[in-house]
């Protein structure tokens, strides 16, 4: 199989990133870490794409860092997402579900 | 780890040391840190280890809008940007420097070079030595020395950079 590529992933690498902010707050290499573990192994994010994002949906106000000393005791910077970020997890979700049906009409098997 | 960090000071070296820059870095370099430490606590070879960290970093060149490296960069090219557009009348280079001051307005750090091939060496050269020093480490298996491939590499692509940009 053809590894994903990373130009129709870019897209979705800020809804993959909610998606595991949802619960609770995380940090950079546990997001990645989860990230290749939820994907099987199919899709392991760079470390500059993952900070680009981090930084971008700041901007937007979609995440918001702090920085926390974690078990290690070392100190992390650790993301939370907000209320806009979750209303626009939610509109990615919708917009995903559109595009695949879309796309689907034009796969074959 | 020594590595890893020459690696990252290689790619940020050519960067103004802003805010943002120093915090990139500091960020990238602590997940940079937890893939290594995991790694190795997982049983893979410290050489190995380096590898894939160094693989999976991805390109700094993604980082630019965030890092707002463009609008230092515009700062310090703005005066010549300009001047070279009235200057150069060549058909070619005319398109480029348009491209250019749309690039410019839309944010974008890349600088102008003189044709297409440099456009292509400074595209590649980052991918080529990263591949050359993975596969000369690899092959001779000399992780100890081969770093030092980082800040040469840095050194000449700013060189580089300069020998190939337009100027008025």
């Amino acid at each position: 199989m053809a590894g994903i590529s990373s130009d129709v992933i870019r897209g979705y690498n800020d809804t993959i990133i909610l998606f595991l902010l949802m619960d609770r707050d995380s940090y950079g290499y546990e997001i990645s870490k989860s990230i290749k573990q939820m994907s099987h192994d199919k899709y392991v994010i760079k470390e500059t794409t993952l900070y680009s994002a981090f930084t971008r949906m700041e901007k937007n106000g979609y995440v918001r860092s702090y920085s926390k000393i974690a078990e290690n005791g070392k100190r992390r910077t650790y993301y939370r997402i907000t209320d806009s970020g979750r209303e626009y997890y939610l509109e990615k979700c919708r917009e995903w579900e559109l595009t695949k049906e879309v796309v689907e009409h034009f796969i074959r098997n | 780890m020594d590595t890893i960090k020459n690696y990252l000071d290689s790619m940020f070296a050519p960067l103004p040391e802003t805010e943002e820059t120093v915090r990139a870095k500091a960020e990238l370099g602590a997940m940079m840190e937890d893939k290594y430490n995991e790694l190795r606590s997982e049983g893979v070879s410290e050489n190995e280890a380096i590898g894939t960290v160094i693989a999976e970093f991805g390109n700094i060149k993604e980082l630019a809008d965030e890092l707002n490296i463009a609008d230092i960069l515009n700062k310090k090219d703005g005066s010549n940007a300009q001047s070279a557009h009235e200057s150069n009348n060549a058909g070619d280079t005319d398109a480029r420097h348009e491209r250019r001051s749309r690039e410019e307005k839309a944010g974008k750090t890349e600088p102008a070079y003189v044709n297409e091939r440099a456009e292509t060496v400074i595209s590649v050269f980052w991918p080529t030595v990263t591949c050359v020093y993975l596969i000369l480490s690899f092959l001779c298996w000399g992780w100890g020395s081969t770093w030092i491939i980082w800040p040469v590499a840095a050194f000449v692509f700013i060189i580089l950079k300069r020998a190939l940009r337009i100027y008025d």
